[in-house]
């Protein structure tokens, strides 16, 4: 199991309206030596209705679907712990064909290094 | 480019038309929603799951003039779409594939590959060739004008 990135339950906010309907899109994690990255799918979801939010430990991603018909709007969440290996001021975030990338990039000290080994 | 094959014979073996009411005089815009719920699962059960599932988001709408039809399709892409549309049946084939991004390791994987492939039939007959779709944000829209025969009509009721 990975200690970088743990999610956390999420608890409704009053910022919620009434009439939303909540869910928790799905989401693949990967890691390289450098970098987490966090995909997720967000279909219907812009980028003025995106929020992607650090507040330290926690990493929160909020989409929403504006009603249409007269039905609730969406609301995707998903919370997620991050540990201080993560380099928070140099998070990147794009959405592509409702597919949102959270790039997080690992700070210095915990990136892999080869460590070139000399001969005497 | 999004292919579109219109006013094709040929349909795929493999469509489920079995799934389909027959088609009866009167058929209303609800059965067709009933057609596309019990395929698609309906919007409020796919919603209410731990997670949305992709590509079962699936919803019809009467605009009068229009019937619209849009399919939440994330990371799809244009190429992996084909539709084909005749007379009043329309047949929609999505693909998406993924893999690991190269060089990285997968700690949680929630999304899915899919293949999704519906067939369902239109409550009236639509013109094919004015037909518009569009993929964006991950959602496919299939605008589809109504043939001249079904198009809303006021009439107006003279005093007697």
């Amino acid at each position: 199991m990975i200690q970088n990135i743990v999610e956390t339950p999420k608890t409704s906010g009053p910022e919620l309206a009434q009439r939303a309907q909540e869910i928790m899109p799905p989401v693949d994690i990967y890691e390289n030596d450098h970098e987490l990255l966090v995909l997720a799918d967000l279909p219907r979801v812009t980028t003025e209705n995106l929020t992607v939010e650090v507040n330290h430990p926690e990493l929160k991603i909020q989409g929403r679907v504006p009603s249409a018909n007269h039905q609730s709007d969406i609301v995707y969440t998903r919370i997620f712990r991050l540990d201080s290996s993560m380099d928070v001021a140099k998070i990147e975030a794009k959405i592509t064909e409702g597919v949102l990338e959270v790039h997080l990039p690992k700070s210095e000290p915990y990136r892999v290094r080869k460590i070139e080994v000399t001969g005497a | 480019m999004l292919n579109i094959y219109r006013n094709t014979n040929e349909w795929p073996s493999f469509v489920p038309f079995a799934l389909f009411d027959l088609p009866t005089p009167g058929r209303s815009f609800s059965n067709l929603r009933q057609d596309l719920d019990r395929v698609f699962g309906t919007y409020e059960q796919s919603l209410n799951g731990p997670y949305a599932q992709t590509g079962e988001n699936a919803q019809l709408r009467d605009s009068g003039s229009d019937l619209v039809v849009t399919i939440d399709l994330p990371g799809v892409s244009k190429k992996d779409v084909e539709l084909t549309i005749s007379g009043d049946n329309i047949f929609i084939r999505a693909t998406r594939t993924l893999s690991p991004p190269e060089g990285y390791t997968a700690h949680r994987r929630e999304r899915s590959s899919f293949k999704f492939e519906q067939a369902f039939q239109l409550p009236v007959a639509v013109e094919s060739k004015t037909a518009v779709t569009n993929l964006q944000d991950g959602v496919l829209t299939v605008t589809l004008p109504k043939s001249p025969n079904a198009q809303p009509k006021q009439i107006t009721v003279k005093a007697g």
